[in-house]
């Protein structure tokens, strides 16, 4: 029988480590945990009895028909994880044996680690190291606690386990960092990661809806981070190229899947400055990857689609790195494709009749594609336009709603209504998605660019140059460009945007870009990389392993040369108050043999310095006192302290 | 209650200095060696003093008998010495009808065994047992001794022709072994001066007696001993173990015994606690004579103990 403390123990080392998987978890788990919990405790201080086997046997089954019901299978990282989080919860019903509690703080390890499968951020990092001290700690007091009935349970106490475990944790560490560095890492995962449907994460999609970008403004996470080998661009080309889309059903924009997966023929030869960098792209579950405008090399497990979209063989699920050459000056070839053509001129029919007909009007008023582009943008900056995160809900005639009547909107409804008013006009358009300006951190060296720097815009084909980025709400909120989505309005979004701690969460994110560079990304090929220093390239797996035995046995014998080194024996109180004496006598040149008795060797020293004799003599009688004596003496120590402090301000 | 003791101990702390303030005045410069003598006392062992002839083994012995005021008989240990003339012997009693037990001089508190090496091993081995036992045994009755029993016997260790030096097993039964050496230039100046030396040794006055003795006794056994001065005692128990030269080390029980005389020691110093310095006044003493060598040791026993004494670190 474990007792109260030790009961109490295993369940917060449990609670703990569920506490990050909760909101993954199935609503109706966390009233079961505090049931069962409540049963536990009420068991162990009102002594109810222990729940028939009949009935733990119903709640298993039960729990896992649940899992079932919820996700489909028991199979799976999100279904497995639940059903884990299940039956340890139910084991606390028939934990009464050191045995079970053992188990279940064990398996607390596992949940713990469980974690790093959905997020491997450095946000949750601290919470998790804490949880396993906590159960550290929880091992330590279950197997310190004496074993059969009739014992003293041991105190709560937990300052000394938490203590202790955090020392065990410390000593482990270098372990662990040898481990970390040197463990043979596979080139790809062992396993693979759930899909995308699976689960859904903030950040761009692949179609455009009113308010489908706004909710991205008031996040402020990472979307990716960006490192250029030479000078940042200017800020002005800080258009960061996601999903394209083609598709217009008169409300919503969808990529186009047969023009997404056509491969961009050949480039012409292009000239002009270019730009080389690298992305650490957080992951999406999508497999499209931010670039600048326009890429021209990309990464090998990737493809540049029709519409210069960078995507990925596979779904980004982990972060992702990976080197891009951009060149802004891009020549686009001169013909458009007929597929490409029919695409960008497509409207739905029976929508929007007012603008159709102003843009049918103007295409004869205005002499050439460019001159209508350049009118219906005066048009939007003239016009009592407004750029606002909270514009009126539009009608079934969209466009005709937001150009004539409510005239309030962000990006996304500039970028909407722009295109479809150049196809009105016949003039072939699209609507880029993705993010437009970043943060530069001159700490890390890095361009950070968050969710809420997310951005709609436009590009129009003109028979002359190819595909023309425009960006209608430059027009209307040259700020939205200049200052990003945060500044372009009046309004605040509370906490977030104080400067103290928008500075907070810059610095903070220069310490997730290294967690990303050193810890999540470190995969075989760095780690390989590690030894280039010491001449050894190309190492493979097994090198790697002869190297981490060598290194662990090392430091296997380092660990038992100080084990087996007698052990020094802890400086008891008088002994601690009498050292800066010695210490400065021993600078004095006085030396002392170990096996010279300190009132002996005091007494020697005296001799020298007749002027301190008396002081020393006190100094001895007290230490033997504080030493040697029975227990009342120990109130000599402070005396001690107090002359040896008195001693060395003499000196 | 607690008052009548503290001023019984303090009486009987005042007589224990008494006493050997007055066999020091005897014994002239050997105050080392009295308190050693006095700690076996006090410790409740027993003494072997090893020495030349003339060095004033003898006058020792006779001085602490004298000034701690016990009964007191002197056995001149000869080579037909038989263990009957030690510890007595029973005869017929044509009057009473019946064996009487005659007490021999082993019934006694303090008892003097002079040259205990020239005796047989027999009669040896007969006053060892009653050291040990505090017990005699003839003819299957048992006569105990009474407390204190204090043997001091004294042995010349050069002129070892027609000796049985004491075995090993039975060196160990006296808690101390110490020689008395020759006194300095101004001591032995003072000696020669001395005309009536036998008149001074009788007009000593008793200054002790068997109660003061026997409360000294358990108050030095329960003496405090600190945490670290047992560490330092069982580093110095471990070192004897450990020397290069030494076959056999302390035993366990030559390990209480270092450890009951530094508390006796500490008693005559009048501390209640031991500290390191009183194990190492008593160390040579106790240990020298368990010590046995290697065949091939080259230093003396004597030199083994400062050996040891210099090389273990104080805790």
């Amino acid at each position: 029988m474990i007792g109260r403390y030790a009961l109490m123990w295993t369940m917060t080392a449990l609670v703990v480590s569920l506490i990050p998987h909760v909101p993954r978890l199935p609503l109706w788990f966390t009233p079961l945990l505090l049931a069962v919990l409540a049963y536990r405790l009420g068991s162990a201080w009102r002594g109810w009895r222990p729940l028939p086997m009949l009935i733990r046997f119903m709640l298993t089954a039960g729990a896992i028909a649940g899992v079932v019901l919820h996700y489909g299978s028991i199979f799976g990282r999100d279904a497995g994880i639940a059903l884990l989080a299940l039956m340890l919860a139910l084991k606390i019903t028939e934990t009464y044996k050191r045995r079970d509690a053992l188990l279940v703080t064990s398996l607390c390890y596992f949940v713990v680690i469980a974690h790093f499968l959905f997020s491997q951020s450095l946000t949750s990092v601290p919470y998790l190291a804490a949880t396993v001290v906590v159960i550290t700690a929880s091992l330590l007091q279950l197997s310190s606690t004496p074993v059969g009935t009739g014992q003293r349970e041991l105190d709560w106490d937990w300052r000394r386990w938490v203590k202790q475990s955090g020392l065990l944790l410390i000593q482990a560490a270098p372990l662990m960092l040898i481990m970390f560095l040197l463990f043979p890492r596979l080139s790809s995962p062992l396993w693979g990661m759930p899909s995308a449907s699976e689960e859904t994460r903030t950040g761009l999609s692949n179609e455009m809806s009113p308010g489908s970008i706004v909710d991205l403004f008031i996040d402020d996470s990472p979307a990716f981070r960006v490192r250029f080998d030479d000078a940042m661009p200017p800020k002005n080309l800080w258009y960061w190229r996601g999903p394209v889309l083609w598709n217009y059903d008169g409300r919503t924009w969808r990529g186009d899947r047969s023009l997404t997966r056509e491969k961009l023929a050949q480039h012409p030869p292009q000239d002009g400055l270019e730009y080389s960098y690298q992305v650490e792209l957080e992951p999406t579950n999508r497999h499209w990857l931010l670039t600048l405008d326009y890429p021209l090399q990309v990464p090998g497990d990737a493809h540049l689609s029709v519409g210069h979209q960078l995507l990925s063989k596979d779904p980004i699920n982990s972060l992702k790195v990976y080197d891009v050459v951009s060149i802004p000056a891009y020549s686009h070839p001169d013909e458009l494709t007929p597929k490409e053509r029919q695409n960008a001129l497509q409207l739905p029919d029976g929508f929007n009749p007012r603008s159709a007909e102003m843009m049918q009007q103007w295409r004869q008023e205005t002499p050439g594609p460019r001159a209508l582009v350049n009118r219906v943008l005066r048009w939007f900056n003239q016009e009592e336009f407004q750029y606002s995160f909270t514009p009126p809900l539009l009608g079934r005639h969209a466009v005709d709603d937001f150009i004539f009547s409510s005239r309030n909107g962000y990006c996304e409804h500039y970028a909407s209504s722009f295109t479809a008013m150049m196809r009105m006009a016949g003039i072939p358009a699209r609507v880029v998605t993705g993010y437009q300006g970043g943060y530069a951190n001159e700490l890390g060296d890095y361009l950070l660019v968050r969710q809420s720097d997310a951005h709609a815009w436009s590009e129009v084909w003109f028979e002359d140059a190819g595909w023309t980025r425009i960006d209608p709400t430059a027009a209307v909120a040259p700020e939205r460009i200049d200052l990003g989505s945060r500044n372009a309005i009046l309004q605040r979004r509370g906490i977030l945007d104080y400067a103290w701690v928008m500075q907070l969460r810059n610095t903070f994110d220069t310490l997730s870009a290294l967690w990303n560079e050193w810890v999540v990304n470190f995969d075989s090929t760095s780690q390989k990389q590690l030894f280039n220093p010491f001449g050894l390239r190309d190492i493979d797996s097994r090198q790697l392993s002869l190297i981490m035995v060598t290194v662990l046995a090392l430091a296997a014998l380092i660990a038992m040369a100080g084990l087996l080194r007698k052990p020094r024996q802890r400086a008891d109180d008088a002994t601690r108050a009498i050292s800066p004496l010695l210490r400065s006598l021993r600078r004095k040149g006085y030396r002392r043999d170990p096996s010279e008795p300190l009132q002996l060797y005091l007494a020697r020293v005296a001799r020298d310095l007749p002027d301190h004799a008396k002081a020393l003599q006190k100094i001895a009688l007290l230490y033997e006192k504080a030493r040697y004596a029975p227990e009342p003496n120990v109130e000599a120590i402070p005396d001690l302290i107090q002359w040896v402090t008195r001693w060395q301000q003499t000196q | 209650m607690n008052d009548i003791a503290s001023t019984d101990r303090t009486k009987h702390h005042q007589q224990l200095h008494a006493a050997i303030a007055s066999v020091n005045q005897l014994i002239l410069g050997k105050k080392q060696q009295v308190k050693l003598a006095f700690t076996a006392l006090i410790a409740d062992g027993h003494l072997l003093i090893e020495d030349l002839p003339g060095v004033g083994k003898t006058t020792l012995a006779e001085a602490i008998a004298l000034v701690s005021g016990l009964a007191f008989k002197r056995v001149q240990f000869t080579s037909d010495l038989l263990p009957a003339d030690l510890i007595g012997v029973s005869v017929y009693s044509a009057k009473k009808e019946e064996f009487l037990f005659h007490p021999g001089p082993v019934f006694t508190q303090v008892l003097l065994a002079d040259e205990v090496n020239r005796a047989t091993p027999k009669a040896q081995s007969a006053l060892l047992e009653a050291m040990s036992e505090r017990q005699v045994t003839v003819e299957n009755e048992t006569y105990p001794l009474d407390p204190p029993f204090f043997v001091i016997a004294t042995q010349n260790p050069v002129d070892l022709a027609g000796t049985f030096p004491l075995p090993d097993s039975q060196l160990d039964r006296f808690l101390m072994r110490i020689s008395v050496g020759y006194p300095d230039a101004a001591a032995e100046r003072q000696i020669l001066e001395r005309t009536n030396r036998r008149g001074m040794l009788s007009g000593l006055q008793a200054s002790l007696d068997a109660t003061a003795i026997d409360s000294l006794q358990s108050e030095a056994s329960a003496l405090h001993l600190a945490g670290p001065l047992l560490d330092y005692a069982q580093a110095l128990i471990a070192a004897t173990r450990n020397h290069a030269s030494v076959q056999v080390g302390l035993s366990p029980r030559g390990g209480l015994a270092l450890v009951r005389c530094a508390q006796a020691w500490a008693l005559i110093d009048g501390r209640d606690y031991c500290r390191p310095e009183d194990l190492r006044e008593v160390f040579a003493e106790v240990t020298s004579h368990r010590l046995q060598l290697t065949a091939d040791a080259t230093s003396s026993n004597d030199q083994i103990v400062g050996d040891i004494l210099g090389a273990t670190a104080i805790p």
